[in-house]
């Protein structure tokens, strides 16, 4: 019973990791499709890998004993103020300024859509704090969880 | 909390995954626990008490509650 949940965990995981890279491959690859195509393909394929990341966190959810659900809690409740350290520091930090905009632009020449400057740094900012966050939640979560040991 | 998990195990015979399957939480929340490090929820604490044949009150230091 356990090894049937286990392999259809894994299974769940697989299919995740695949539909995101398909979205990846196609949101690049938008060349090799009609527009309508492209754009049908995108919208499923985030619609599946929606689904699936549902399932995931659902069956993760189930699996979190209490010592796990507080560590989570401590990485989700700090994470917010770690990001907003690390926001402000990049403000100053002119590389990691740099990284951003040609990861924008390596985006921008990929997807073959020009984007007005406005709108790109907004977007790379916000897929940089998404980044920043989810990180130091994680991290967090986990060196909670080692002090605890 | 302090508590005398460790001791009441090792009367049992008991390894730390084995209260863990026992009461449904990881040998990582065991060992917290036995270490004094995480204190568990009431319905954990019964758990385990129960897992022992003891009270509440027996494995774990109420004094230390207060303190």
């Amino acid at each position: 019973m356990a090894s049937k949940i286990t392999k259809k965990g894994a299974a769940v995981d697989i299919a995740f990791l695949a539909s995101m890279i398909g979205f990846v491959a196609v949101m690049i690859n938008q060349r090799a499709f009609t527009p309508g195509v492209h754009s049908v393909l995108l919208i499923a394929l985030v619609a599946v890998a929606l689904a699936l990341n549902i399932s995931r966190e659902a069956r993760k959810e189930k699996q979190l004993d209490e010592l796990e659900l507080a560590s989570a809690s401590f990485g989700a409740r700090w994470a917010v103020t770690v990001l907003g350290i690390v926001m402000m520091l990049l403000l100053f930090v002119t590389p990691m300024q740099s990284a951003v905009a040609h990861l924008a632009n390596a985006v921008e020449n990929g997807s073959g859509v020009a984007m007005v400057r406005p709108s790109k740094t907004f977007l790379m900012g916000l897929c940089t704090a998404m980044v920043i966050q989810l990180g130091a939640k994680s991290a967090l979560a986990s060196i909670w969880k080692w002090t605890k040991r | 909390m302090k508590n005398s998990i460790r001791l009441l195990r090792a009367e049992k015979g008991w390894s730390q995954a084995e209260l863990a399957d026992q009461v449904g939480v990881s040998r990582n929340s065991v060992n917290s626990i036995e270490n004094g490090k995480f204190d568990p929820s009431l319905p954990l604490a019964f758990r385990i008490a129960h897992a022992f044949g003891l009270t509440v009150e027996e494995v774990f230091d109420k004094e230390d509650a207060f303190t």
